[in-house]
């Protein structure tokens, strides 16, 4: 696959391995996926998956001890490779990172408007007094009440929510083509979360801004994205539009993630005091230590056979695809049919 | 009727606070019955942990009264509290920090066996294997330390150790939160399971409404150190009656995109008030979308429902009919609310 031109990000065949003295790491292993302008596209997996990861290594964000391949292209500009000072000009202006945990990314010591102002005097020379005005307007932007005092405020006089939508202007000052967002919901409240959310969703379409989000929070996913990834042990396994994941997941670990998650109505008292339980997937994640020819969600998996085993499944979309121009990608041997799969 | 394994009887936990007393349990009156699991649900900073911690006396209250099997707890001294605690038992969210590090699996589950004088030598070795066996781990797995194990295999450690000892009470606070989806799921059937077989009773502390609705017979709904209303499960879910469990319950997304793109959610105004100083009249009117002025000066009662559900909330009348926060607010509320439809394009 050669980087799709029209997309505002493009990531092919990323790997990233972590050399430790006894043993190499695959972190992340070929990931590719493309992000088109005003797109929202989840990036789900459990713990361990590499989602992170994948995200730091788009930003430039890994410690020197990564070792990193593939190609990572923002518009034009490759940036797998790139040292710190490439990196330099473009973050915070072309591509932007929110964390799950503002208070640590905020300085604790400056008001929130300078560390918003900070971005927008580095990357577009504003001065210290066009930089509070511009601050006051992004504070606005992301819903913060009365901005024209906060701007003034520190870290600690704000709530987590309100936190997060500082972290959300300082990222969006520059109009950032990407900004990627890992896990930005996660240590909120639901309706914290749900504000953010609404933030996330105007930014796209007031600024068209592509987002990249990271979670594990199949209900986050299905409320904002348009297309998710799926990623088990370091490798990509399932690619589609949102509505068709949800409903008809080809590769059998999508299938039992979405099957293990709790939806309204779900209880354990089932009808008639009978037994009801929540689908479980046997088994344990892989270990990270070897990239083997084979399928690794195989030793957990009902349909696996030998063929599993022995040869590593492309990343492909089946020929009774729906055709609808969005692809429906999965890395496995014996994928669901569409039949099998929608039921 | 069999006495409550839990009776908390306007429970008050106060902290001292240079600005003041934060309140953090203000009168929270909860029962837990034998074989009972009651979900005691809210945001941060609604004072379910405290209640919980109260609960087991991990904390001290500052007011009101717990009653374990009847016995009155409140204020024993730690030293007669002891033979007690075999009948309660606390699991925390994250496993790996209430996991000594430096004991193997086998000793973490057996210490309250020893501690209480249940058994010891081979018979606590045998119990050790039979609850790992029940939690659904191997008997080797009692030769290892807990940071060789996963996190839903450590809070099944957590949970084989609370139960080693058969307590009438099990109190978990956010046994989940901290393990993936399928690790989630497994661990929650594990409770579930375990719950039916030995028919302990258990408080299920937690912000996850999908967990407690899955593992929960009644729930309680704290904001601010207050629980503002209490219903059977299903009750509760297909029914919210106070305003705030109505935006609650409209704030989580559900896992499915077509139904969550049409949800209408409603979106609450301001932020939780500080603790400290606590709003006058109803705490929730700063936010609420439905307030009118008697909510502002006057503070409603926890009610009993005709239909026996307790609510607080002075719009809802004792027949159960209840306001609709996400319908359009009478002209005297001035709090504003956004309830927004999903604004996404259909096909993206």
């Amino acid at each position: 696959m050669s980087p799709n031109p029209e997309a505002v990000l493009s990531v092919r065949d990323l790997s990233v391995s972590f050399r430790t003295d006894a043993r190499t790491v695959h972190a992340v292993d070929h990931v590719s996926y493309d992000l088109a302008a005003g797109e929202v596209l989840a990036v789900v997996g459990e713990s361990g998956c590499g989602k992170s990861v994948t995200s730091m290594a788009v930003m430039g964000l890994l410690p020197p001890t990564a070792h990193i391949t593939g190609s990572i292209r923002l518009g034009t500009r490759e940036l797998a490779g790139g040292d710190d000072k490439a990196y330099g000009k473009i973050r915070g202006k072309d591509i932007a990172m929110i964390f799950q945990e503002p208070m640590t990314s905020l300085n604790p010591v400056l008001t929130i408007g300078r560390q918003i102002g900070e971005v927008l005097r580095r990357h577009q020379g504003l001065s210290k007094k066009e930089a509070r005005a511009r601050a006051v307007e992004l504070l606005d932007l992301v819903g913060i009440p009365a901005p024209a005092q906060r701007v003034d405020e520190y870290p600690h006089q704000l709530s987590g929510g309100m936190r997060q939508r500082v972290m959300i202007a300082i990222a969006v000052a520059c109009d950032p083509a990407v900004l990627i967002a890992d896990e930005p919901t996660t240590a909120l409240d639901v309706t914290v979360q749900a504000g953010i959310l609404e933030v996330l969703q105007s930014l796209r379409e007031r600024l068209g801004t592509a987002i990249v989000l990271i979670t594990h929070d199949l209900g986050v996913v299905a409320d904002i994205a348009d297309r998710v990834l799926v990623m088990y042990a370091g490798r990509p396994v399932e690619q589609a539009p949102v509505d068709e994941l949800f409903a008809a997941p080809r590769h059998p670990y999508t299938r039992g993630l979405l099957s293990a998650v709790l939806r309204p109505g779900a209880s354990a008292a089932a009808d008639g005091g009978g037994k009801r339980r929540l689908p479980e997937i046997p088994g344990l994640v892989p270990s990270l230590d070897s990239q083997p020819d084979a399928c690794t969600f195989a030793p957990r998996c009902a349909r696996a056979d030998e063929r599993c085993t022995t040869a590593r499944p492309g990343f492909k979309s089946d020929t009774d695809d729906a055709g609808d121009g969005a692809p429906h990608l999965a890395a496995c041997w014996h994928p669901n049919t569409l039949q099998e799969a929608a039921q | 009727m069999s006495t409550p394994v839990l009776q908390l009887n306007a429970l008050e936990r106060h902290f001292t606070a240079s600005g003041g007393t934060v309140r953090a349990a203000d009168g929270v009156t909860l029962t837990v019955d034998r074989g009972e699991v009651v979900g005691l649900v809210g945001e941060s900073g609604s004072g379910k942990s405290t209640v919980g911690r109260c609960a087991v006396r991990l904390d001290e209250p500052t007011g009101g009264t717990v009653r374990i099997n009847g016995t009155d707890v409140t204020t024993m001294s730690r030293r007669s509290l002891r033979p007690l605690r075999k009948d309660f038992h606390l699991v925390f969210q994250d496993p790996s920090s209430s996991l000594d590090p430096r004991m193997t699996v086998g000793q973490i589950v057996a210490e309250p066996l020893r501690l209480h004088g249940v058994a010891k030598g081979e018979a606590a070795r045998a119990r050790v294997a039979e609850l790992l066996a029940q939690v659904g781990l191997r008997p080797e797995h009692a030769d290892r330390h807990p940071h060789e194990l996963s996190g839903g295999q450590r809070q099944r450690i957590s949970i084989a150790r609370a139960l080693s000892v058969d307590p009438a009470l099990l109190v978990a606070d956010e046994p989940t939160s901290a393990l993936d989806v399928s690790v989630q799921a497994s661990v929650l059937n594990l409770l579930a399971d375990l719950q039916r077989d030995r028919g302990f009773g258990c408080l299920f502390i937690t912000h996850d409404l999908a967990a407690v609705e899955y593992l929960a017979d009644r729930i309680a709904v704290m904001y601010l150190g207050q629980i503002v209303e209490q219903a059977p499960t299903a009750e509760l879910f297909a029914d919210p009656k106070h305003p705030y469990t109505q935006a609650l319950l409209s704030a989580a997304p559900v896992p499915d995109p077509v139904t969550q793109r049409t949800r209408e959610r409603i979106v609450l105004s301001g932020e939780l008030p500080s603790p400290l100083a606590p709003p006058p009249g109803c705490r929730f009117h700063t936010r609420c979308p439905l307030a009118v002025d008697r909510c502002r000066t006057e503070v409603p009662a926890l009610r009993t429902l005709d239909s026996g559900r307790e609510v607080s909330c002075h719009l809802v009348a004792d027949d159960g009919t209840a306001p609709d926060a996400a319908a359009p607010r009478p002209a005297d509320a001035d709090t504003s609310v956004r309830t927004i439809p999903h604004s996404r394009p259909a096909s993206a």
